[in-house]
């Protein structure tokens, strides 16, 4: 599966991008895609809070969706803070 | 038939009517509505009168464990003494000069001039390159250590989030485009202000800089943002100094962070012709006359108007209204006096 994380916004200001490709148990993937189709409420008063937009595809089917600070899902986060680690 | 409890949800135009037409039970349940309308009215006014206790900006400083999560451990509060981390302690001290010096210098108590709590979270997250206010609280992260470093630890970073409050708290600034970037704008000038007088320096030997504390050797510049030359802080920064050049773009809520960089230079610009405590009062008055929806020219106008009844009433300098038209002109926003 391939994925594609934008995050922008932030004190900095400073818009970040990640793209590469990841192996998944099934379970783990069908999990990472659940996350991405709810919709969760926003922050109205969140301030210098990071906006993320995370994309997988999988050759067939393109899922997007955009979170914040107050809503982004504990499962994307973490994927999230693991590439940003292994692209440092 | 009108039995008193079908009366009950009929509206009371309804009923006035049955009762004018002579139905006794209907004028009864009228004015048993009426009364426990009355009832209703007296308690709510009776809840709006009371005046809730007002606060005493207390800190309160959380560890999240380089975890994500929002006070999760309480480490340091009002009144108690140093603890062996560093993050924690800067982040109790930078919050108390920051909330003093609005306490003093304007007289609002804490955020909210309510003396509502100043909660902080230090240790946010794993190597998070951030700070930000989320409408109750401030969080903190420590930094990748390649380009940033702990948040928590620079006096224009937590002015910077704390001034978020305040806005919110006074003229409610939406986050977007104009007012948003108007936002980031009183952020950045109360960060620098209160910067300046942390360092206890004047305006002609301070930097103007964002965020220069919180950047390592690593990163390709010397700070965040610049007040004083918009866009050469970093090799990302974007930022205007003139409307010309103008964000239209959609990324960062409509060029929040990027657009401020115009105001941001007429705010420095401002200072150097009237100083910067005439500065901060006329910008503190202003934000309080501003509106969730208000624009580049209505903060213009409003400058210029908060400056006519301070200079009124001998609180600032004799030049300030032509002081902020040629600040802003420069940056091609052309005050239009009537």
């Amino acid at each position: 599966m391939k994925y594609q994380i934008n995050i922008e916004g932030g004190f900095t200001g400073i818009p970040k991008q990640f793209e590469g490709e990841l192996k998944l148990d099934k379970e783990v993937e069908k999990n990472m895609l659940e996350a991405l189709s709810v919709t969760h409420e926003d922050h109205s008063h969140l301030r210098d809070g990071f906006t993320y937009t995370v994309k997988f595809s999988d050759g067939k089917e393109v899922y997007e969706s955009q979170f914040n600070e107050s809503n982004l899902p504990e499962n994307l986060r973490r994927f999230i803070t693991d590439v940003q680690k292994k692209s440092h | 038939m009108c039995t008193h409890a079908q009366c009950y949800i009929v509206p009371p135009y309804l009923l006035e009517k049955l009762a004018k037409h002579g139905n006794n039970s209907c004028k009864r349940a009228l004015n048993d509505t009426g009364r426990i309308a009355e009832r209703r009215r007296n308690s709510l006014n009776n809840l709006l009168l009371r005046k809730p206790e007002e606060g005493k900006g207390e800190r309160f400083i959380y560890d999240s464990k380089n975890q994500f999560e929002q006070r999760l451990e309480l480490v340091r509060k009002e009144g108690q003494e140093a603890v062996a981390d560093s993050s924690v302690n800067k982040a109790y001290e930078t919050s108390g000069f920051v909330r003093d010096y609005f306490k003093d210098t304007f007289g609002l108590n804490s955020i909210d001039g309510n003396g509502l709590d100043i909660i902080s979270n230090v240790h946010y997250g794993e190597g998070y390159n951030n700070a930000y206010w989320d409408g109750d609280e401030m969080t903190y992260g420590d930094g990748d250590g390649k380009e940033f470093t702990d948040f928590a630890s620079a006096i224009d970073v937590v002015a910077h989030e704390l001034t978020h409050g305040v806005t919110q708290f006074l003229a409610n600034l939406e986050y977007q485009s104009q007012p948003g970037a108007l936002n980031e704008h009183f952020s950045d000038v109360f960060g620098t202000i209160i910067k300046q007088k942390y360092l206890k320096q004047d305006i002609s030997e301070a930097d103007w800089l964002i965020g220069d504390s919180v950047v390592t050797e690593g990163f390709p510049g010397l700070a965040i943002r610049s007040m004083k030359a918009p866009g050469t802080a970093n090799d990302f920064d974007t930022q205007p100094d003139h409307m010309d050049n103008y964000y239209n773009g959609s990324g960062d809520n409509q060029g929040v962070h990027i657009n401020s960089g115009i105001p941001n230079k007429a705010f420095y610009l401002c200072c150097l012709e009237i100083g910067i405590d005439d500065c901060a009062l006329i910008w503190f008055e202003t934000l309080k006359s501003l509106w969730r929806t208000a624009d580049f020219n209505d903060m213009v106008e409003t400058l210029i108007r908060t400056a006519e009844e301070l200079i009124s009433e001998n609180k600032v300098s004799e030049k300030a209204i032509e002081a902020i038209g040629n600040s802003f002109s420069q940056v091609g926003l052309t005050p239009i006096v009537a």
